[in-house]
């Protein structure tokens, strides 16, 4: 365990001595700030049934940033040190290739934690500026953040995958977009065709749709299904990678 | 410098290093079972996560979790009932209805048929339907159609007045509740989607349906475009899967048998010797239910009435009740009454505290258990609502600048009262019980202003009345209208601080953070 936060530490230093993580966490300020701004004006035009909490972390335009995300986290993951030749020192040093893996995840994870922090210091502004009047719900709150995680670690996971694949970031960058899309429009597909099909069956037709889960989340249902989905998906990538690394430390 | 080991003849000299062979087979076979065994893990994990799910609802007004009624009302149910919710995918409603779908399938999927049809897009499956609702002389529309899980050949066969009892149709209009903005423009209030499916199951389950007699010829109501009250108590009374039939008291020799209520609202003919004698019969009968809403209209005498109540230990006085305030002009009179729900009885328990507002003129009630009546036939009278501090029951109240003082009704002032005769509390001995409400008001249910809270205390009597408590904490969920209200200073200090000022030190740090390393 020793091992992995050793590792977890050098690998947060390396995100944050680098200078495209601020321009990374600058750029989706700048979004998100923006994304704030256009529902305060919007809601204060007239009520709506959408809280500022639906507006700020799923706005109709999220999706036109959010998949762009995480190719620029995770690119750089193995595909870097692979292009370096430092992976294969790494994997030959005595750490476990468990520990490598789980250390680059988290560092990423943490980093895309961090990118939506502002949001919650935007809703304080508006808190403050307002002294209290506006309803923020906090359940849709506690949601929107909860499937907000819950989708990043998949993707992030997906990132690894993509990274772990290739020596050149530029391809893992867009071997992980490539991914996120088809398992976004899988989703979106399964919706469109079935609009017709009985309510019992809409329930696996809606265990892969990501907006779904992003719609019910964001309004504060929080639901089993789509934790152990995104968990379980997470964990079955990270074991794939692992044996990917595991394939290069006896290649090497 | 190393000293070297002369090697000794004893003992053999040793084998030369043999690269360690990589069975590279071995080990993509055991990488490939490894990966198909977390493949089949993950398929386990997620099949059993769509079968065995659980959802927290906390959304702001709790939309997806159903009553305590409702769940019990499921888990007893023992027939396999079919809900066809009928709804335009693209309408504003259809979220609210694919809500309440979602929740009722979740919560008793073993025994619910629950499937969506979209008349524009499925025009066939629609025009099915309409078909065989039309055998149950209902005419389809958007809304929900419940009904057994039979085949449709069992459903022809039967007679159509059967059929009738058996299926059950609630129309889309009915249950969403709208409110008015500013602009006069018509606003979603309340979805009261769970209550009427709660009941129209139940309809079919048991197959009965509660009829209500409405006594309309010796009303006047105040009528706008929108209707008057007793159009409100139709279209509630029908949301409920009652059935409203009119009724003449002078044209029937007796309520009729199969009046499960009788309702009295905004009266101005007073009863004759012959009309009060059979409300008296009716009201000594079993199960049988009464509901007076009192016409507050000023020099209106209604003695007859009057005296039926009193005698039941609910005496309405000959007061308004108002309060009074100054102004610039002098004082001014307020016949609006701020009311609190009181806790005294199971009708406003889900309301108590909740303050509200009595529009148009209102009586006081005098409630006196302590009376003959009450006490030898066991009748339990309980207040449910009291005026706020500052009103009283003034007599002259067409006087301009009336004051609280002797002859008045001073406080504690009821305005509405319930009527238990045959009470126990022992369950089975208070189901024969007769039950009647007085509302000293009949403006309450005026469509122009109708409040939410007094729709749903009217509803909770409905079903108090027709021994339907199941119902009482089945409300309406509220729809909350989310706004952001900021000045334009305010909110360009927002978007300067959201959108400029925080990223721009956010880069700045990265620069110093590089520049730094640099250096």
């Amino acid at each position: 365990m020793r091992t992995l936060f050793i590792l977890l530490g050098k690998e947060l230093r390396s995100f944050f001595f680098s200078p495209v993580a601020y321009v990374v966490l600058a750029l989706f300020m700048v979004i998100s700030g923006f994304s704030f701004s256009q529902a305060i004006t919007l809601m204060g035009e007239k009520p709506t049934e959408t809280s500022i909490v639906q507006w700020t972390f799923y706005p109709r335009w999220f999706f036109f940033y959010f998949f762009f995300l995480f190719p620029l986290i995770t690119m750089r993951l193995f595909a870097e040190e692979q292009k370096t030749g430092t992976l294969e020192s790494l994997l030959t040093a005595p750490v476990r290739a468990v520990h490598v893996l789980l250390a680059k995840f988290f560092s990423a994870f943490i980093f895309y934690v961090i990118l939506w922090i502002p949001n919650l210091v935007y809703l304080g502004i508006l808190h403050w500026v307002s002294d209290g009047r506006v309803l923020i719900p906090l359940g849709s709150l506690g949601g929107a953040f909860l499937i907000i995680l819950l989708i990043g670690l998949f993707h992030i996971a997906v990132g690894c995958l993509a990274s772990a694949l290739t020596r050149n970031q530029i391809v893992a960058a867009i071997i992980c977009f490539t991914l996120i899309l088809l398992h976004f429009l899988l989703g979106m597909f399964l919706l469109l065709m079935a609009k017709d099909v009985p309510v019992e069956y809409m329930g696996i037709v809606n265990y892969f749709a990501t907006t779904q889960h992003i719609s019910y989340f964001t309004i504060g249902l929080i639901d089993s299904r789509a934790i152990v989905y995104y968990v379980s998906f997470t964990v079955l990538l990270l074991t794939i990678t692992h044996q990917v690394l595991e394939y290069r430390r006896w290649k090497a | 410098m190393s000293e070297e080991i002369p090697p000794t003849p004893e003992t053999p000299p040793p084998a030369p290093d043999t690269p360690p062979t990589i069975q590279r087979g071995k080990i993509g076979i055991n990488v490939s079972v490894q990966i198909l065994l977390g493949l089949v893990l993950f398929a386990i994990i997620n099949y059993l996560s769509i079968r065995h799910f659980r959802q927290w609802d906390k959304t702001y007004n709790r939309e997806f979790t159903l009553s305590e009624d409702t769940l019990s009302f499921l888990k007893q149910l023992d027939k396999k009932l079919s809900i066809t919710i009928i709804s335009r995918k693209d309408s504003q409603e259809h979220k609210d209805m694919a809500q309440l779908a979602d929740s009722f399938h979740r919560e008793g999927r073993s025994k619910l048929k629950i499937d969506i049809v979209d008349p524009n897009k499925d025009l066939e499956a629609f025009q099915k339907l309409a078909m065989e609702a039309d055998r149950s002389h209902i005419q389809l529309d958007l809304g929900i159609f419940v009904r057994p899980t039979t085949s449709t050949n069992e459903s022809a066969d039967r007679p159509a007045g059967e059929a009738g009892k058996a299926t059950q149709y609630i129309p889309q209009a009915s249950l969403f509740r709208y409110t008015a903005d500013i602009n006069q423009r018509p606003v979603l209030a309340g979805f009261a989607g769970e209550a009427a499916l709660t009941s129209a199951l139940m309809a079919v389950a048991r197959g009965d349906q509660p009829i209500v007699y409405l006594v309309a010829h010796k009303s006047k109501l105040r009528t706008t475009k929108d209707g008057n009250a007793n159009g409100t108590i139709i279209s509630m009374v029908s949301r409920q899967n009652m059935k409203v039939l009119p009724l003449s008291l002078d044209q029937e020799p007796r309520i009729p048998e199969d009046a499960n209520a009788v309702f009295f609202v905004g009266m101005i003919d007073d009863f004759d010797e012959r009309e009060l004698s059979m409300v008296r019969d009716y009201w000594h009968g079993k199960r049988h239910a009464l509901f007076f809403m009192l016409n507050g209209q000023a020099g209106l005498n209604t003695p007859l009435v009057e005296k039926f109540l009193a005698e039941n230990g609910v005496v309405p006085q000959q007061d308004r009740v108002l309060r009074t305030y100054g102004t610039a002009s002098g004082t001014e009179k307020l016949f609006e009454v701020k009311s609190t729900f009181l806790d005294a009885s199971p009708i406003t328990m889900p309301q108590k505290g909740t303050v509200t507002t009595i529009p148009g003129l209102t009586r006081s009630l005098k409630l006196t258990p302590e009376a003959e009546k009450p006490r030898t036939e066991n009748i339990d009278i309980r207040a449910l609502l009291s005026p706020t501090t500052g009103y009283w029951g003034e007599m002259k109240y067409l006087d301009v600048s009336p004051q609280a003082d002797e002859g008045d009704n001073l406080p504690p002032l009821y305005i509405a009262a319930s009527m238990e005769r045959g009470a126990s509390k022992d369950a089975q001995i208070s189901v024969d019980s007769s039950r009647m409400v007085v509302i000293a008001n009949s403006s309450l249910l005026d469509p122009d202003y109708l409040l939410p809270q007094n729709y749903d205390f009217a509803s909770s009597c409905f079903n108090w009345l027709l021994q339907r408590e199941n119902y009482i904490g089945i409300n309406p969920t509220p729809k909350t209208m989310f706004s952001v209200k900021v000045s334009d200073e305010q909110q360009g200090r927002i978007f300067m601080l959201s959108t400029v000022v925080l990223p721009l030190t956010v880069f700045l740090l990265g620069i110093a953070v590089w520049g730094a390393r640099r250096g």
